[in-house]
C-alpha cells in the first residue's frame, strides 16, 4: 500500500515538474506580419523580424524577376524557378531577365543591358534549352561584357570598384545541365554542384531556426 | 545515506538541475519511508498508514512542499570567485534571439583565383579575337562561423549538470561555432574577348544581423562558508534563468549557399 502510494505521489510529482519545465522552455512565435508593412520597409536600411518577414514574402518571384527587352520569362532558368516556387533568397534585388525569345539581336540587347547594369540591376542571360538557344544566348552575354559561360544561364553583376571593378559572370545551371556533369564525371553527384536554381535563388531557412524566426546560429 | 543526499543537496559545489530533480525526488521519498519505516518512527509509520487515503494525501503534498522549499535554492551553483552576471551557458541553453536584419545583403569574396595563381587571361595578340576559359579545377574550401563575446561562460556540453558546472568554470568564453565544407566546380567552358582576364572567385551573400539573448547565469547571491567558527571564504551564487534577456551580438549571416562565379576585368 505504501509502495503504491509512494510511487503515485512520486509520479504527480515527477509530472507536475516536468509540465512546469516544458512551460519554461516554451519559445514564442514570431507575430504574423502584415503585407501592407513590406510596403513601408521597401526603404528601411535594417528591419525588424515581423519586417523581414513580411519583405521576404511580398518579393515574389514576379516582382524581383523583371522581364526585359521582349523576354517571354520561358528559358530554362525562369520555367525551372517557377515550378520550384518559394521565398527568395536575396528579395532585396532587382533581377532584369533577358531571353532568346527577345526579337532583338545580341547586339541590340547589349544597350538594354548596360542600362541595366549602370542602374545596379542584376541580369539574368536565360535560354530556352536548344543549342540555338545556347548559342544566341552566349552571344548576347559575350556582346554585353566580353565573356560567357556554358550554362543554362548566366548571372551578370557589377564587380564592385574596390574589387578592381568589371563584373561577375555566375552560371547558373539547370537540372539537365547538373545531370549531364555527373553523367560525364565532372562532379561526383547532383548536390555537389553548387550553382543551381535551387541554391541560387531558393531562401532555405537555417535548420537552427526552424519554429522562430528569432533564434539561430549565425553562419 | 539520506544525510549523504541532503548533505551533496544542499553543498554549495553540487549544481542541481531540473532533470536530475526528478530523479532525486523518487530518491527522497523512498529514503524518507525507509527512514520513518525501520528507523526513526516505526510509529508514526504504521499511524501513517492507518490514515485515510485524503489524510495521507494532505501529509504527502505538506512533505513535498517542505522538501522542494528545501531543495529549490539548489538550483544555483556557488562558486569562490565573481564571474560577473549575467553570463551566457556554454551548452546550448542560452538562445540566440534575432531582433534586426540589414535590409540588403552583401557579397562576401570569401576566396580568389589570384590568391594560387588561377587567373586566366586572353592574350592581347591572340589570333582568335576569344579565347576559350580554361578553368578545370574544384576548389574545396573549409568554412567557420563564430559567435562570440565578453564575459566567462561555456561549458560545451550537452549534459545540464556538466555544463552547468562549465559554465561556471572561469576558463571559458562564450562561444558557438560551426564548420562546414563547400566544393566549388570550375570547368572548361565559355569563353573571354581577347585581352579579357578571367578569375575565379567563391561567393558568400550575407546579411547583416543583430540581436541579444536570451536565458543565462544570473547570480542570485553569495554564501559564507566556514569551517567551524572560521570563516573560510564567501561565494558567489549563481541560478540559470531561462527567460533572462542580455547582451547583444551581431553577426553577418550567411544568405544561401555560396557559389562560385568568375571575375571579368578588362
Amino acid at each position: 500500500m505504501l509502495v503504491r502510494f509512494s510511487e503515485l505521489s512520486i509520479v504527480a510529482v515527477v509530472v507536475l515538474l516536468m509540465a512546469c519545465s516544458a512551460k519554461t522552455d516554451e519559445t514564442p512565435s514570431a507575430p504574423a506580419a502584415v503585407d501592407v508593412q513590406a510596403e513601408k520597409t521597401e526603404k528601411k536600411s535594417v528591419l525588424t523580424n515581423e519586417e523581414m518577414d513580411a519583405f521576404r514574402r511580398s518579393r515574389t518571384i514576379d516582382k524581383v524577376f523583371t522581364m526585359a527587352a521582349g523576354s517571354g520569362g520561358r528559358g530554362e532558368i525562369m520555367s525551372e524557378l517557377k515550378a520550384n516556387g518559394g521565398l527568395l533568397n536575396r528579395p532585396e534585388l532587382d533581377i532584369d531577365v533577358y531571353d532568346t525569345s527577345s526579337a532583338l539581336t545580341p547586339e541590340e540587347l547589349k544597350t538594354h543591358i548596360k542600362e541595366s547594369l549602370d542602374r545596379d540591376r542584376v541580369v539574368l542571360i536565360d535560354n530556352g534549352g536548344s543549342p540555338e538557344d545556347r548559342l544566341k544566348a552566349a552571344n548576347i552575354s559575350m556582346e554585353a561584357i566580353g565573356a560567357q559561360v556554358d550554362a543554362a544561364g548566366a548571372i551578370i553583376q557589377k564587380a564592385p570598384e574596390d574589387k578592381g571593378g568589371g563584373y561577375l559572370l555566375t552560371p547558373v545551371y539547370s537540372k539537365a545541365d547538373v545531370q549531364e556533369q555527373v553523367a560525364k564525371g565532372l562532379i561526383p553527384n547532383a548536390d555537389a554542384q553548387t550553382n543551381t536554381v535551387e541554391k541560387m535563388f531558393i531562401y532555405h531557412p537555417d535548420p537552427e531556426e526552424a519554429g522562430s524566426s528569432q533564434s539561430g546560429l549565425p553562419k | 545515506m539520506f544525510m549523504q543526499w541532503f548533505w551533496r543537496v544542499k553543498s554549495s559545489q553540487h549544481v542541481l538541475g531540473r532533470r536530475d530533480l526528478a530523479a532525486d525526488l523518487f530518491n527522497i521519498f523512498h529514503t524518507v519511508f525507509f527512514f520513518l519505516k525501520k528507523i526513526l518512527a516505526p510509529t508514526f509509520y504504521a499511524r501513517l498508514m492507518n490514515m485515510s487515503k485524503t489524510k495521507k494525501i494532505v501529509v504527502f503534498v505538506a512533505s513535498a512542499a517542505t522538501l522542494l522549499g528545501t531543495i529549490a535554492p539548489a538550483y544555483a551553483g556557488c562558486v569562490w570567485d565573481d564571474r560577473g552576471s549575467p553570463h551566457a551557458d556554454g551548452g546550448s541553453a542560452t538562445q540566440l534571439m534575432r531582433t534586426q536584419h540589414a535590409h540588403n545583403t552583401w557579397q562576401d569574396w570569401f576566396w580568389r583565383g589570384s590568391w594560387e595563381g588561377k587567373v586566366f587571361q586572353c592574350p592581347w595578340g591572340n589570333a582568335d579575337p576569344t579565347c576559350p576559359i580554361n578553368l578545370d579545377f574544384t576548389k574545396g574550401t573549409s568554412h567557420s562561423a563564430q559567435i562570440q563575446f565578453g564575459f566567462d561562460a561555456g561549458g560545451g556540453t550537452n549534459d545540464w549538470f556538466k555544463k552547468a558546472v562549465g559554465s561556471l568554470a572561469a576558463s571559458f568564453n562564450y562561444s558557438k561555432q560551426r564548420t562546414w565544407n563547400n566544393s566549388f566546380s570550375f570547368r572548361p567552358g565559355g569563353s573571354i574577348r581577347r585581352g579579357q582576364k578571367a578569375e575565379p572567385i567563391t561567393v558568400q551573400d550575407r546579411r547583416w544581423q543583430r540581436g541579444y539573448y536570451r536565458g543565462g547565469w544570473v547570480q542570485t547571491g553569495s554564501r559564507t562558508v566556514t569551517s567551524g567558527r572560521l570563516v573560510v571564504g564567501v561565494q558567489r551564487c549563481y541560478d540559470f534563468q531561462n527567460w533572462h534577456n542580455f547582451g547583444g551580438w551581431t553577426t553577418n549571416q550567411a544568405e544561401g549557399s555560396s557559389f562560385h562565379t568568375i571575375h571579368i576585368t578588362g
